[in-house]
């Protein structure tokens, strides 16, 4: 019962796991040597978790099916890959130009200008979501439930422990922008687990 | 049968084996698709 397909795409899940593991670990090089070099670091962090979320895709790669993947995703592969590349080149450029600004102006339109990319990501999510069939938006939906309320808890724990004058000292903006992060690493780990309750135990 | 429904082969998969009831409207597709009443295809039981 196999019909024509509208636009058939010779990407396959393993293929795109690999090849995105591939970008984020040679974008992270560049990252970890300029910040391990100038002693940056933020451009450390920033290396690292480039680094472990490709090593995550790469080993991800080697479990995947070899299934190739439908239009929708291909899509959200297009527009995801320009918006991630984007904010690691404007992350750096960001990093390296704020400290040298002397006005409050353009040292606030610097600092905000890795939201640009960050915004279109958000947007590839949301249509990626939108436009997928229904049991992947249930899979993906359940994931991002479970992923929201499990860094509201981490966050809100992590928020009152200091109550207990245990002599942590991590500042507001530290804990504000690994919030994203977090909520996407559990996203992408959670989702795996869901998606197996809806498939056969062979 | 997936590329027809537009569905994942992850979603028809997941309908066959029973882990996963579809919506009324794709359950119409699958009924049309194979060109036979909904609750033939369908057991409310289930």
């Amino acid at each position: 019962m196999s019909g024509p397909s509208k636009s058939p795409s010779k990407l396959t899940n393993r293929r795109a796991l690999a090849m995105m593991g591939g970008v984020a670990v040679l974008c992270a090089l560049p990252c970890l040597l300029a910040g391990m070099l100038t002693g940056r670091r933020w451009l450390v962090t920033l290396g690292l978790v480039v680094a472990a979320t490709g090593a995550a895709w790469l080993l991800c790669a080697r479990f995947a099916r070899e299934e190739v993947m439908r239009p929708v995703h291909v899509r959200y592969l297009r527009e995801f890959f320009p918006a991630m590349a984007g904010y690691v080149v404007l992350m750096m450029v960001s990093g390296a130009l704020v400290p040298r600004m002397e006005s409050v102006a353009a040292r606030v339109a610097l600092a905000a200008l890795p939201l640009l990319p960050i915004a279109l990501l958000v947007r590839a999510m949301v249509r990626v979501l939108r436009d997928q069939d229904e049991l992947e938006r249930r899979i993906d939906l359940e994931a991002i439930a479970i992923a929201a309320m499990s860094t509201a808890f981490g966050f809100f724990s992590f928020g009152l422990l200091p109550l207990a004058d245990i002599g942590w000292q991590v500042s507001g903006h530290t804990v504000a922008i690994w919030v994203m992060p977090c909520l996407f690493a559990i996203f992408g780990i959670t989702k795996p687990l869901v998606a197996r309750r809806y498939r056969d135990r062979e | 049968m997936a590329e027809r429904l537009d569905v994942s082969r992850q979603t028809v998969n997941a309908i066959e084996t029973g882990k996963y009831d579809p919506s009324l409207p794709l359950a119409f597709k699958i009924a049309a698709l194979f060109g036979r009443p909904i609750e033939s295809i369908f057991d409310p039981g289930e």
